[in-house]
C-alpha cells in the first residue's frame, strides 16, 4: 500500500460525518453484504458464472507480464494497483508522474496502444497484452527525441512535472497528425496542464518537432536566443 | 483505495451473475475515467470489480438499416466522433467539447451516461445527498454555484454530469440494458433518475444491470447540436448545456423539436414545453431566445447559482440557432 | 512529494484582499488624493500588507488602512510577488476607473501620473509606449463600453493596462569554482534550482567569462554539501547565484592568466580570454588555447570562492513593467477569453534571453489563471475546502491563454544595473491588466478576482443587463 492510500485511509475513517463513510464502516464490519460468490483471500480462484469458469483475481497480489517500452516485465499487483503506480514503485520506470492521480492533469500521460491515456487511471491487471509506451522509450542513447529536442530548444519546462506527460501526449498528436492545425494542436493537448506556465514553449516545441520529424533529426542549439 | 477482488467476464450473462445485487457490493468498470478516482475517494469501496471490457458484443458501432445507429457502450468518446457523421451533431459536439484526448480515448459512451456526480460535498464523502453528521443538508446553506436549478425540490442537489445525456434525449435514443431478467431498451429519457436516498443510484439500471449499447433512430432530416457554456476549454465540465434536434419542413417551419438541457438538473433535463413551442415556428433569434426562457420558466435557484439560470436559457437559445443554421 | 490535493490544503495560499478606494482627481487627470480602507485574510496568524497602498503611484495625500481578519483556515503562504498582486489590482482598477468617469484613454492617464512613480518614471514611460504600440492600443482603444473593434451584439472586446514593481536584487551566496588542469569546469553551490533556469545561468556566467563552450562547465547544485547559497524566492536568486559566481571565475581567470604570463612574455594585465584561447589584448598573434593554459595548472585544480555581496556592484534591485490585455467578454454568459497579453518589462542585465523570456510567459499564464479562473473554496459548513482537486480548481490549459508577446527592455540604461530577478515581477500585473480589460469591454467593473462568470454576470446586471 502506498502512503497516498495510507493518507486516503485515514482521511476516510476519520471523516465519520458522510454518508459514505458511515456505509463504509457499516462494510468494513462485513453487515452490508452478501455476494453470490464467497471472499477469500489470495490469488486467483475459478467461480462459475453463466455456466461458464470466470477467473477471479486478487484481493492478494497475482502475478502479471507487462510490456513496457518493449520488454516483457513480470510483477506481482493487487487488482487495485494502477499501472502508473506499478511502473513507478515496481518497474523502476519513473517518467510518467503522479500529480492528481485522478485523471484531470495529464501528468502520467503514456500510449498505449498507440493512443495517449492517463496511466494514473488504468489498473495494471488490465495493462497486460498491451504495448505500453511511457516517455523512456524515446531517447536512443544520448540521442533525443525530436519532440524532446523540441521541448529543450523551446524551453518548454520549467520544473518538469508536466513534461514527460506532455511530451508523451505531443508524442501522439504528431504521431496522429504529423502537419498539425492549430486546432489539432489544441485539442491534442487539451489532456494535459502545466502550473508553471510553459505552453508558449510548448507550442513552439509541437511546430518544430513537427517539422523535424518530417526531416529527420533536428540539431541541437545553445539556449541563449528569444522565445519570439 | 481499498483493494477488491478482479473479475474480466466475456458474456454479457456473466457480467451481470458476476455483479452483486445490492449497490455498493461490486461495481462495472468500463474505461475506469471515473471508477477509479471515485474509489480513490472512498466514495465507492466495491468488493468485487467487474471489467466488461472484454465483452465483444458491447463494442462496435454499427449503422442498421432504417438509418439509425447502434453504439456498443463500450465504443470510446473518440470512436464515436470519428464514427458518427454529420446527423449526429448533437453527440459529437458533446463529446468533442471534453477536450483531453485521453478521456476522449479511455472514456466509454456507457461509462458517460453512468458516471457519478461531481457535486463536491459528495465527491468530498459527504454522500450523495450531501449531509452533515446530523443529517443536515449541506447544499443549501452551502457552496451551490455549480448545484441544480431545475428539479432540486427533493434532496437531491446535484447536476447529472453526462454531457451525452442530453443530446441522447434530444435524438430520441434508446438505452440497451441488460440484467439477470434479460434485455430491455428504455427511452433514453427515462434511463435517468433523481435518486430518492443516498444509496440509490442516478440511473434506472439495477445494481446488476449494465448498458449493452445506445441506439439512435434514424436522423434523415434531423438537424442537432449541442450548445454548452464552458468557462475553460481545458479539462473541464459545462456550467450549462443544451442540445436540440430540430425537424424543419420546405418552409424551414419547424415540424418536429426536442431539447434536453445538461448539467442543471439531477438528471438530463427535458425541455418539452421549449420544444412544444418550435413546433410551427421558422426559427428566428426571437423564437430560440423565447424558448430558451420557456426552458427554465421553473427554474428554481439556490442561494449561489441564479446565474445558470441564465446560462441555460442562452445554451437553449444557441443550440437551436446552431440546429436550425 | 505532495500531491495535488495535499498541496491544495496545506502548503498555504495566497491571502486575500479587499479594498474600498476615494480617489481624487483633476480635469486633466492628475491623482491628487487617494483614501484607502482595505482589509485582508491570511488564514490563520497575521500578515503584512502595510505601505503597499496605493501601488507603484504614490499619491502623496493619502490614507491607507489595512485591517487583517484571521480565520480559521490555514496559514498564508509567499505566493510568486508576494501582496503585490493585489494592492496592485486595487490600485490599477481605481485609476483605470477614474479615467472612465474623465472620460479619458487610460494610457493618457497612466502617462500623466507617472510622476507618482518616483525614480523609475521614465522606464514605466518608455514600456507604456512600447506595449501601446505591441498591442496596437491607440488603434484598438475605444472609451469603457463601446467594445474595441470585433465586438459583436453578444461579444464584446476590451484593452487594459497596468503598472508593477518589484525588487529583485540578489541573495547572499557562497560558490566553489573549480578549474582542471583539462580545462573543463565545475561549479558548486547549495542553491537549487526550481526549473527556472539557475543551472543554465550558472554555466554561461562562467563559460562567458573564460570565453568556453557551455559544455565545458559542470554544475552541481542542490545539496547541503555544497557551499551555502541563499534559496530560491523573492526573485533574488539569479543576482545572487550569477554575482558570486562571476566573482569566483574572475578570481580563477586571474590567476590563471598569472600563471601563464610569463610563458607568453607579458603580464596578466595584458591578457584577455576570448574565442576558447587566451590572447594579448591588441596583439592576437600571441595566444595560447584555454586547454594549454589550465595544463599549465600541472596536477592541482584551481578552486576559488566567490561570494555575494562582494566589493563591486553586480546586482541591483528595482525593476518595473507593464502589461496590457486584449480580451472578449461574451455578455450572455459572463465567460471572458484571452485574445492578446503584452508584456514589457525590465530587469537589469539579462545573463539569458531564453530562460529569462519563459519566466515572463509562465509568469503571465499563472495570471491568466489567478485573473479568470483559480479559486479556493471553503464550504463555512464544515470548514472543508471543496476545490482541492484540479477540475474545479481550475487552471489554464493550452487553450485558454489567447497570444502571448513579451518585450524585455536591455541596452543602455539597464544593463549597467546588474543582474535582477525576473521570477515575480511579471506575475503582478495580468489581475489588474485583465480586470481592466474586462471592464473596459462590459462598461462596468467587476469587482472580485477571479473573472468567472457568475460574477461578469452579476456586474452586468447591476448595471442594468446592457453593455
Ligand atoms: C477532467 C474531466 C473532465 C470531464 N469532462 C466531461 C464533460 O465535460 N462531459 C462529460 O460528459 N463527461 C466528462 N468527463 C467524464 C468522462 O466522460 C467520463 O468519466 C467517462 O465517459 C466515463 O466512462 P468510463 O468508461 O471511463 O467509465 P467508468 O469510470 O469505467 O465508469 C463510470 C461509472 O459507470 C459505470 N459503468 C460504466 N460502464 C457501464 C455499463 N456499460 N453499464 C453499467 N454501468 C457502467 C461504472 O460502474 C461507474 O460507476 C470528464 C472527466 C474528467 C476526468
Ligand atoms: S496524475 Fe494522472 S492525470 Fe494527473
Ligand atoms: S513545467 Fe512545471 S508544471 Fe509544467
Amino acid at each position: 500500500m502506498s502512503s497516498s492510500d495510507e493518507r486516503h485511509d485515514h482521511a476516510a475513517d476519520a471523516n465519520t460525518s458522510g454518508e459514505s463513510a458511515v456505509s463504509r464502516r457499516k462494510f468494513l464490519k462485513g453487515t452490508g453484504v452478501a455476494l453470490t460468490i464467497p471472499l477469500v483471500a489470495g490469488g486467483e480462484k475459478i467461480v462459475k458464472a453463466a455456466g461458464a469458469d470466470v477467473k477471479i483475481y486478487g484481493p492478494n497480489k497475482t502475478e502479471i507480464t507487462l510490456t513496457v517500452n518493449g520488454s516483457p516485465k513480470k510483477v506481482s499487483v493487487e487488482p487495485r494497483a494502477t499501472l502508473l503506480d506499478t511502473l513507478r514503485n515496481d518497474l523502476d520506470t519513473t517518467g510518467a508522474k503522479r500529480v492528481c492521480d485522478r485523471a484531470t492533469c495529464g501528468a502520467c500521460t503514456m500510449i498505449i496502444d498507440g493512443k495517449p491515456v492517463y496511466g494514473c487511471t488504468v489498473l495494471a491487471i488490465e495493462a497486460q497484452g498491451r504495448k505500453i509506451e511511457t516517455v523512456e522509450s524515446l531517447a536512443k542513447g544520448d540521442a533525443l527525441h525530436p519532440v524532446q529536442q523540441a521541448f529543450w530548444d523551446n524551453d518548454a519546462q520549467q520544473c518538469g512535472f508536466c513534461t514527460p506527460g506532455f511530451v508523451m501526449a505531443c508524442k501522439a498528436l504528431l504521431d496522429k497528425h504529423p502537419s498539425p492545425t492549430e486546432e489539432q494542436i489544441e485539442m491534442g493537448v487539451g489532456g494535459n496542464l502545466c502550473r508553471c506556465g510553459t505552453y508558449h514553449g510548448i507550442k513552439g516545441a509541437i511546430a518544430q518537432a513537427s517539422a523535424a520529424l518530417k526531416k529527420g533529426p533536428a540539431k541541437m542549439t545553445r539556449g541563449g536566443k528569444s522565445n519570439g | 483505495m481499498q483493494n477488491f477482488e478482479y473479475a474480466s467476464p466475456t458474456t454479457k450473462e456473466q457480467a451481470v451473475e458476476l455483479l452483486g445485487k445490492q449497490w455498493g457490493e461490486t461495481e462495472v468498470i468500463a474505461g475506469g475515467t471515473d471508477l477509479l478516482s471515485l474509489m480513490k475517494d472512498f466514495i465507492v469501496t466495491p468488493k468485487r470489480v467487474v471489467n466488461i471490457k472484454n465483452i465483444a458484443e458491447l463494442r462496435g458501432v454499427t449503422i442498421n438499416r432504417a438509418g439509425g445507429v447502434r453504439i456498443g457502450a463500450l465504443t470510446s468518446l473518440e470512436e464515436m466522433i470519428e464514427r458518427l457523421g454529420k446527423g449526429y451533431g448533437a453527440l459529437t459536439q458533446a463529446a468533442k467539447e471534453i477536450t483531453s484526448p485521453q478521456i476522449r480515448n479511455m472514456g466509454t459512451v456507457g461509462g458517460d451516461l453512468c458516471q457519478r456526480p461531481r457535486c463536491w460535498y459528495f465527491r468530498a464523502g459527504f454522500g450523495l445527498m450531501a449531509k452533515n453528521e446530523n443529517g443536515e443538508p449541506l447544499v443549501p446553506n452551502g457552496d451551490n454555484r455549480y448545484h441544480a436549478i431545475l428539479g432540486n425540490d427533493g434532496e437531491a442537489k446535484f447536476v447529472s454530469a453526462s454531457s451525452l445525456g442530453p443530446g441522447l434525449i434530444a435524438l430520441a435514443a434508446k438505452i440497451s440494458v441488460f440484467g439477470p431478467k434479460g434485455a430491455r431498451e428504455i427511452d433514453a429519457d427515462k434511463f435517468f433518475v433523481a435518486p430518492k436516498s443516498a444509496s440509490d443510484r442516478e440511473t434506472v439500471l439495477a445494481p446488476n444491470e449494465i448498458v449493452t449499447a445506445i441506439n439512435i433512430p434514424s436522423t434523415v432530416g434531423v438537424r442537432s447540436a449541442t450548445y454548452e457554456v464552458r468557462q475553460r476549454e481545458a479539462l473541464d465540465w459545462p456550467m450549462a448545456a443544451a442540445s436540440v434536434a430540430l425537424k424543419l419542413d420546405a418552409a424551414k417551419k419547424v415540424t418536429s423539436a426536442r431539447i434536453a438541457l445538461g448539467h442543471v438538473a439531477p438528471t438530463p433535463w427535458n425541455a418539452a414545453e421549449a420544444a412544444k413551442f418550435l413546433v410551427g415556428k421558422t426559427i428566428t433569434e426571437d423564437v430560440a431566445a423565447e424558448a430558451g426562457k420557456i426552458a427554465v420558466a421553473n427554474a428554481k435557484s439556490l442561494s449561489r447559482n441564479a446565474y445558470k439560470i441564465q446560462l441555460a436559457q442562452v445554451a437553449v437559445k444557441r443550440a437551436i440557432l446552431q440546429a436550425a443554421g | 512529494m505532495l500531491e495535488r490535493d495535499a498541496e491544495l490544503m496545506v502548503a498555504g495560499t495566497r491571502p486575500s484582499a479587499y479594498a474600498k478606494v476615494k480617489i481624487g482627481a483633476k480635469k486633466d487627470g492628475t491623482i491628487v488624493a487617494w483614501e484607502s480602507q482595505a482589509w485582508g485574510s491570511g488564514g490563520v496568524g497575521n500578515f503584512s500588507f502595510a505601505n503597499q497602498l496605493p501601488y507603484v503611484l504614490k499619491v502623496a495625500d493619502r490614507k491607507e488602512v489595512f485591517s487583517v481578519i484571521p480565520t480559521n483556515t490555514g496559514p498564508q503562504r509567499a505566493w510568486r510577488a508576494p501582496n503585490h498582486p493585489q494592492a496592485c489590482l486595487i490600485t490599477m482598477s481605481a485609476f483605470e476607473d477614474m479615467a472612465a468617469k474623465l472620460g479619458m484613454d487610460p494610457l493618457d492617464l497612466f502617462m500623466k501620473n507617472l510622476p507618482l512613480a518616483g525614480v523609475r518614471q521614465n522606464v514605466y514611460k518608455d514600456e507604456l509606449m512600447k506595449a501601446a504600440e505591441m498591442i496596437e492600443w491607440k488603434k484598438l482603444w475605444r472609451p469603457r463600453g463601446e467594445g474595441a473593434p470585433g465586438s459583436t451584439k453578444n461579444v464584446k472586446r476590451g484593452l487594459g493596462l497596468s503598472l508593477h514593481t518589484w525588487g529583485g536584487g540578489g541573495h547572499a551566496s557562497d560558490c566553489d569554482l573549480t578549474v582542471h588542469p583539462d580545462g573543463t569546469v565545475e561549479i558548486k553551490m547549495g542553491t537549487q534550482d526550481l526549473g527556472v533556469g539557475t543551472r543554465t545561468v550558472l554555466a554561461i556566467v562562467a563559460a562567458d567569462t573564460f570565453a568556453i563552450p557551455l559544455n565545458q562547465v559542470k554544475v552541481h547544485i542542490g545539496d547541503n554539501r555544497y557551499p551555502v547559497s541563499g534559496g530560491s524566492g523573492g526573485s533574488t536568486t539569479v543576482g545572487g547565484i550569477s554575482a558570486s559566481t562571476r566573482r569566483a571565475s574572475v578570481d580563477a581567470l586571474n590567476m590563471i592568466l598569472e600563471k601563464v604570463a610569463p610563458t607568453m612574455g607579458t603580464t596578466a594585465d595584458k591578457l584577455e580570454a576570448v574565442g576558447g584561447k587566451i590572447v594579448e589584448i591588441g596583439k592576437p598573434t600571441n595566444s595560447m588555447t584555454w586547454k594549454q593554459a589550465c595544463a599549465k595548472l600541472g596536477t592541482q585544480p584551481l578552486t576559488t570562492r566567490g561570494k555575494n555581496p562582494g566589493k563591486e556592484t553586480l546586482t541591483t534591485g528595482g525593476v518595473g513593467g507593464v502589461q496590457m490585455a486584449d480580451v472578449s467578454v461574451d455578455i450572455e454568459t459572463g465567460v471572458v477569453k484571452m485574445n492578446n497579453f503584452v508584456a514589457v518589462q525590465d530587469c537589469g542585465l539579462i545573463i539569458d534571453m531564453k530562460t529569462t523570456e519563459s519566466q515572463v510567459f509562465g509568469a503571465m499564464i499563472m495570471g491568466v489563471t489567478y485573473a479568470l479562473y483559480e479559486e479556493r473554496v471553503m464550504d463555512d459548513q464544515t470548514g472543508k475546502m471543496l476545490n482541492a482537486n484540479m477540475e474545479f480548481y481550475r487552471l489554464a490549459g493550452l487553450r485558454d491563454i489567447g497570444n502571448f508577446k513579451v518585450h524585455m527592455m536591455t541596452g543602455k540604461g539597464y544593463d549597467e544595473r546588474g543582474v535582477i530577478g525576473i521570477g515575480e515581477p511579471p506575475t503582478v500585473s495580468p489581475g489588474a491588466a485583465i480586470s481592466n480589460a474586462v471592464a473596459n469591454a462590459i462598461g462596468v467593473r467587476v469587482p472580485t478576482l477571479p473573472l468567472t462568470p457568475d460574477r461578469v454576470l452579476a456586474a452586468l446586471a447591476k448595471k442594468g443587463g446592457k453593455a
